[in-house]
């Protein structure tokens, strides 16, 4: 666990971000509720503001789902996910004020108290057409909240990555529990058949993405890590890494990444410790391998995070004959330093 | 090797490299087109041009002769032009409540009734607002005595809305999404309405009452939001079409 949670800085590319997600989220509403209106003289701003409030929250929702195997088929999207948990507490926000509003609208103004009536109203398990939907939409709005509440690295650090990571692992859930809802409720109404073919159209997009980038990095698993000999196993050339960049690879079932940089080559695990980001994907930045997801740093040769931070991950011993790396496939604890191989060792070294 | 030949990026720099930014921009913008235009495709196939009326915020004040059963209801002579010899207006309180506490003991007099009007085509309801009821002299435009006239007994298909959000107050006020809103209105005393379509197309609206001809919206209120076949003798009471439900059944 660490003992410091990163502070988050907020630099201009921060704003310019929360900038574009408020102004995306006021011109969804916005549009949303002028269409809504302006198309049916009779049609009333709660309803209006309803069915904006939810549609847009399952808009930002599939978005959050989408970006993630997004950036791994794409690098234009990875800078999307530095400051995915903004969408995340937005998305939150979106769904609290379509359920408060539903609850009024609904439920209020009764003969029993609006939650009661709301978890009460009629209940029956029978048939779809009367499936008590709402239940879905609150244990859905019951786990967005947990996860809204815990975004900030405060918790990450004070819950523990495992924690940290299981707990928000539930935004499937929610997701599926979040499309019931819909699919129970709104998609009940008689009318066009356009928001059950969008619906199934997101759903098939967060599915169907999610697949092909899995498939994608097992292809990728499978055509590298081949050749072992004494129990290591040959990567790659080293000529074949890019200065500064790694290599990733399959070894005993886990995912390493190959640094070089500056004529020496290690070898770490591939899954950061924040939150299971690809360092393989990353660089050394300042002499430390940087995350691409959300910049963590680690030292190539130790996994350590630099002081003051203590996140570790395993290291790998490595060896390089005749320009040919070499792994260990047996990880060292986290944190345990390997001295890195030389590309050359008779060449010339540069300075650090 | 620099930025330019292996751009990388992190959030927390100050600056992205610049053709990975001009990359991402255009990543975000074809983000936020789709969004926005499923927001429009969303908004624009919602059902339209509900014919409900709910005068919110423009209370009226009507003089007419209260009736209490089946439910609470205000006759209001007409003009002496129109064919109609009088309106019924369907009394309901403010919120998820009916108005029967409201005309208890009122049966047959004369009153004021100041309200907001909740109204469909053939169908008059008025929301009381304060001041409320209070008693009037009688007009000189009487009113007729009403008789009930049997029509026999029926079968209708349909769904069971509370009158209240039905008429106008809400959209949608039928189907699932609108179930626990309908409950509760049944529940607190909202006239419960059988809304059903003739051979013509054109929608009916039915009292219900229990088959003895009394108040039953809390027998109903299980039944709001899908579809049901209900059966019994129906009545004829100036325009309104009452049945008093002997048989009722989900589904068609
Ligand atoms: S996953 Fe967040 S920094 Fe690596």
């Amino acid at each position: 666990m660490s003992a410091f949670y990163r502070a988050v800085n907020w630099n201009r590319q921060k704003y310019i971000f929360d900038g574009l997600l408020a102004a995306t989220v006021l011109g969804y509403l916005g549009l949303f509720i002028s269409l809504s209106l302006g198309q049916d003289s009779n049609a009333t701003l709660e309803t209006a503001l309803i069915r904006g409030l939810g549609s847009g929250a399952l808009v930002l929702l599939t978005v959050i789902l989408a970006v993630g195997p997004l950036a791994r088929l794409d690098r234009r999207f990875v800078p999307l996910l530095y400051n995915r948990r903004h969408l995340g507490v937005a998305m939150f926000l979106l769904a609290l004020g379509h359920a408060s509003f539903a609850v009024i609208q609904f439920h209020a103004l009764g003969d029993v108290n609006p939650v009661v009536s709301l978890l009460t109203g009629g209940a029956d398990f029978h048939d779809p057409a009367t499936f008590p939907f709402e239940w879905l939409g609150l244990a859905g709005l019951v786990i967005l909240a947990l996860m809204a509440a815990t975004s900030h690295d405060f918790w990450l650090a004070t819950l523990t990555a495992p924690v940290w990571k299981g707990l928000h692992m539930l935004v499937y859930p929610a997701y599926v529990v979040l499309v019931g809802h819909v699919a129970l409720g709104s998609l009940q109404q008689p009318g066009p058949p356009l928001p059950t073919l969008l619906l199934i159209a997101s759903a098939a997009l967060v599915l169907g993405l999610q697949l092909f980038a899995g498939w994608r990095e097992r292809g990728l698993d499978r055509q590298q890590a081949s050749v072992a000999a004494e129990g290591w196993i040959a990567v790659c050339d080293a000529s074949e890494i890019r200065e500064g960049r790694a290599r990733m690879a399959l070894v005993s079932g886990e995912r390493i990444a190959v640094f070089r940089y500056e004529g020496r080559i290690s070898c770490v695990s591939n899954v950061c410790q924040h939150q299971n980001g690809p360092l393989g994907e990353g660089k050394i930045v300042d002499g430390c391998i940087t995350c691409p997801w959300h910049g963590y740093q680690y030292l190539p040769d130790s996994g350590q995070s630099p002081p003051p931070f203590t996140e570790k991950i395993p290291t790998f011993n490595v060896r390089v004959i005749e320009g040919r790396v070499y792994v260990d496939p047996r990880p060292n604890l986290p944190g345990t330093r390997v001295e890195p191989a030389l590309i050359n060792p008779g060449g010339p070294r540069r300075s650090a | 090797m620099d930025q330019h030949e292996d751009p990388f990026y992190v959030g927390y720099q100050p600056v992205a490299p610049k053709h990975l930014a001009r990359e991402t921009r255009t990543a975000v913008l074809g983000v936020i087109v789709m969004a926005l235009g499923t927001g429009a495709a969303l908004a624009w196939s919602a059902p339209r041009e509900d014919p409900g009326v709910f005068e919110f915020g423009h209370p009226r004040q009507l003089i007419g002769r209260l009736q209490e059963t089946p439910y609470p209801s205000l006759l209001v002579p007409a003009d002496s032009e129109r064919q109609r010899v009088y309106t019924r207006y369907l009394l309901v309180q403010p919120g998820k409540f009916g108005a029967q506490a409201a005309t208890l003991g009122l049966d047959g007099q004369w009153v004021t009734v100041t309200g907001q009007r909740i109204a469909r085509p053939g169908a008059e309801m008025l929301e009381i607002t304060a001041p409320g009821i209070v008693p009037a002299t009688e007009p000189d435009s009487a009113l007729p005595q009403l008789g009930q006239t049997a029509l026999g007994r029926r079968t209708y298909h349909g769904e069971v809305v509370d009158s209240k959000c039905w008429l106008g107050v809400m959209r949608p006020a039928t189907g699932n999404v609108h179930r626990g809103c309908a409950y509760r209105c049944l529940s607190g005393g909202i006239p419960p309405l059988l809304m059903t379509r003739n051979p013509e197309g054109r929608t009916e609206h039915l009292l219900l009452t229990d088959a003895d001809g009394r108040q039953a919206h809390q027998r109903f209120k299980g039944l709001v939001g899908r579809p049901v076949t209900v059966s019994g003798p129906v009545f004829q009471e100036g325009d309104l079409l009452v049945m008093r439900v002997e048989q009722m059944g989900l589904g068609k």
